[in-house]
């Protein structure tokens, strides 16, 4: 099995165990864009930005660790260009409002607790994503 | 939430992060080249399986239990209505991912590899989830 499958394993793993310790401890689904939204829109969540704050700050220390201490796991590749890149990423910040939730709260928690709104949401951004991607390439654009 | 809470969720945090490097979700070509039917690499179908299982396992016993251990009722959704934002909000999140390569938690892991892109990411995303709050809240 090619390692990268192997790495995925693992890491996919380590994913869901701390989605469960994430409900465990403090009580809430894991998922990043909710938890970012809460401290952008805090009002939406009254007295309850501290823990996403200090969430958010330890996923962005370990990046910091992972980038200065171990790049071999920090791979950072991307050849897109501007006129796609930055209207792609204001499209992930409405989509995930919207939807209420990314691949980590709808792919991982939501369907992992079964949740029927998260099977479709997960049906609807992959299949969006692939048909982007797929298109894109075959039109040789990325 | 007590400061030692507060540094528990720290260390999720980080925790979640380490994941995400571990399995190459960081990676914006990854994602493209999952995404990508043309050629394909399935990758990263080897992350949300065992993510997803995890979870899936952990799940029952953690809604019986219903307290979380900081003294607080967890909460979980329950809402079941499958409605067009929901659709549509999923399917414009995808074409961004697919557009990008990044969807939020790896941007937010990435944060710190200080490339100009993820400064980028993080600005528009955050445009895009102020702008889709703020016409959803004007029609409700």
């Amino acid at each position: 099995m090619p390692t990268s499958y192997v790495m995925g394993l693992i890491g996919g793993a380590i994913l869901g165990l701390t989605g469960a310790l994430t409900m465990l401890f403090i009580g809430r689904i894991m998922g990043a864009s909710g938890i970012f939204k809460g401290v952008l829109i805090p009002h939406l969540h009254r007295g309850d930005v501290a823990w996403r704050l200090f969430f958010l700050l330890g996923m962005v220390a370990m990046g910091w660790i992972v980038n200065n201490y171990f790049p071999q796991f920090a791979q950072f590749e991307l050849h897109q260009s501007n006129w796609l890149f930055i209207p792609g990423a204001f499209l992930v910040g409405v989509g995930v409002t919207w939807a209420n939730g990314c691949t980590s709260g709808h792919g991982i928690c939501g369907m992992g607790r079964l949740s029927i709104r998260s099977f479709v949401a997960v049906a609807c951004f992959c299949g969006a994503g692939f048909i982007t991607v797929t298109i894109l390439s075959l039109l040789g654009v990325q | 939430m007590s400061p030692l809470f507060l540094f528990f969720s720290f260390l999720l945090g980080g925790l979640f992060s380490l994941g995400l490097f571990i399995s190459g979700m960081t990676n914006p070509q990854k994602v493209m080249d999952f995404f990508n039917v043309a050629h394909w690499d399935p990758s990263l179908a080897f992350v949300l399986f065992p993510a997803v299982l995890v979870y899936m396992i952990f799940f029952p016993l953690l809604k019986k239990k219903g307290i979380a251990l900081d003294g607080k009722k967890m909460q979980i959704p329950n809402s079941k209505e499958i409605n067009h934002k929901l659709i549509v909000g999923a399917v414009l999140f995808g074409i961004g991912w697919g557009l990008t390569g990044i969807c939020p938690a790896p941007g937010l892991a990435n944060f710190a590899n200080g490339s100009l892109q993820i400064f980028l990411y993080i600005g528009f995303m955050v445009l895009g989830i102020y702008f889709a709050h703020f016409v959803s809240a004007r029609k409700m």
